[in-house]
């Protein structure tokens, strides 16, 4: 069981939306998400500042043409690492991009998106209570997710990225199938 | 080209969002409804693609029978055809929202609608997803936060920004682009766009709803932080006080405040 947290770079370091996205991710880790394994897409190195944001594993996706953002087949390498690792979750920003990529995950999938969360508790297997935002933040929306795997992007002002946590063991690639 | 633009009905909020008692939907009572500044410029785009290259814009919206206001509301503004998948009223999310589209769009018959604009998120919900799931419904290429378009006879180019760069895309038709305010600048709806818009015939169907594994429970507003009023005093004798006060937000230079002349 892990939680995947997809990680947008801005230049050599996380950026700052990834890294509240992984704050969150870890906050679903403590109440039985597991471990957290950021996934970082193309060639380049991996930012130094992941071992400090609470990361146990670091999945970096490269693969012959896949050298720019493809939200498509980020997603599709997303799924594949979700049903490898059996993750409960993956977690994104609510930035762009996150959010695209969730969309195709949830599009591929047939599960559903909570999109703006604030947090996440686990309720059980298969099952979360979640707090999200609506109107832009004007409206709290407590909801029930329902998925055997939870698609969640994370509000841009749900939590502070954390300065501390765990060292990241290891690193690894992973080619994309496609 | 004919061209399908998906929009919501969506309360008309200001800055404090009133909720119903039972917390389960915006207070409408002192509100109107509208569409997302996002889906007005998709409309606004479709029209005008129309009247440079030929086709047809038909405008859809999924909701109560009474989300044909927002179908007419988009018909002023030049779109031709309103199709109306109507439902109790009841929240859809995204999935359920998305397969109803698709099955609509399928139901036109094949080829129908080469290019289906959608807003980039819902004004509401925020979901941004709908444009994403339709397009993985009907097999189709898609681009979202787009804001600028360009078709051509068998593609079209479109762009978006990013991190203060551009990113642009060629998609071949048919396609579903996700789109952002700013695209353009949407026309009023003139006199005789309203007249026809009130007279013109909205095709309603009533779709399947397909379940989904997302659930409202309840909305609540967030607590705001109060803001605490002082009150520097009464008539003249405030005076001394609102000049400190005015020297303090550099209003008026300090030393200034020495009270009534």
């Amino acid at each position: 069981m892990t939680t995947l947290c997809l990680v947008e770079r801005d230049g050599d370091a996380v950026a700052a939306s990834s890294a509240a996205a992984l704050a969150f991710a870890g906050t679903l880790a403590d109440g039985g998400g597991g471990p957290v394994t950021a996934v970082l897409f193309g060639p380049g190195a991996v930012p130094p500042d992941l071992g400090a944001a609470g990361v146990a594993l670091v999945c970096q996706v490269t693969a012959p043409g896949l050298t720019g953002y493809a939200p498509a087949a980020w997603a599709s390498a997303l799924q594949q690492l979700a049903e490898a690792r059996g993750a409960s979750a993956v977690v994104a920003a609510s930035t762009d991009r996150g959010g695209e990529v969730l969309a195709y995950l949830g599009a591929r999938t047939g599960l559903p998106v909570a999109a703006n969360c604030l947090s996440a508790v686990a309720a059980g297997p298969g099952s979360w209570r979640l707090v999200r935002q609506r109107w832009a933040g004007s409206v709290l929306e407590d909801a029930t997710l329902e998925a055997p795997l939870a698609l969640l992007t994370v509000a841009a002002d749900a939590i502070a990225p954390g300065t501390e946590g765990l060292a990241a063991e290891s690193a690894e690639s992973a080619e994309s199938a496609d | 080209m004919d061209i399908l633009v998906c929009v919501k009905r969506v309360p008309t909020v200001g800055g404090l969002v009133q909720l119903t008692d039972d917390g389960q939907d915006v207070d409408t009572r002192m509100s109107g409804f509208t569409v997302s500044p996002h889906e007005e410029c998709a409309v606004e785009e479709a029209v005008r693609l129309t009247e440079r290259d030929g086709g047809a814009v038909t405008v859809l919206t999924l909701g109560p029978a009474a989300a044909a206001d927002q179908l007419r509301d988009m018909l002023a503004l030049g779109a031709h055809h309103g199709v109306l998948l109507e439902t109790d009223g009841t929240e859809w999310g995204p999935i359920a929202t998305a397969a109803a589209i698709a099955a609509a769009v399928t139901g036109f018959g094949p080829g129908a609608f080469p290019l289906i604009l959608c807003g980039n998120e819902a004004a509401d919900t925020g979901d941004f997803q709908v444009g994403i799931r339709i397009a993985a419904a009907l097999g189709r290429p898609c681009v979202t936060g787009i804001k600028q378009i360009e078709v051509a006879a068998s593609a079209l180019r479109a762009s978006r920004e990013y991190r203060g760069g551009q990113e642009e895309f060629e998609l071949p038709l048919p396609a579903v682009l996700g789109v952002r305010e700013g695209l353009n600048l949407p026309r009023y709806p003139s006199l005789p766009g309203r007249l026809r818009a009130k007279r013109a015939e909205i095709t309603v169907r009533r779709p399947e709803r397909q379940p989904e594994g997302l659930r409202k429970e309840l909305l609540r507003v967030p607590e705001q932080p109060r803001q605490q009023a002082e009150i520097l005093g009464h008539g003249a004798d405030a005076v001394p006080a609102l000049l400190g006060v005015l020297a303090e937000l550099k209003v008026l230079p300090r030393g200034s405040g020495g009270g009534p002349a």
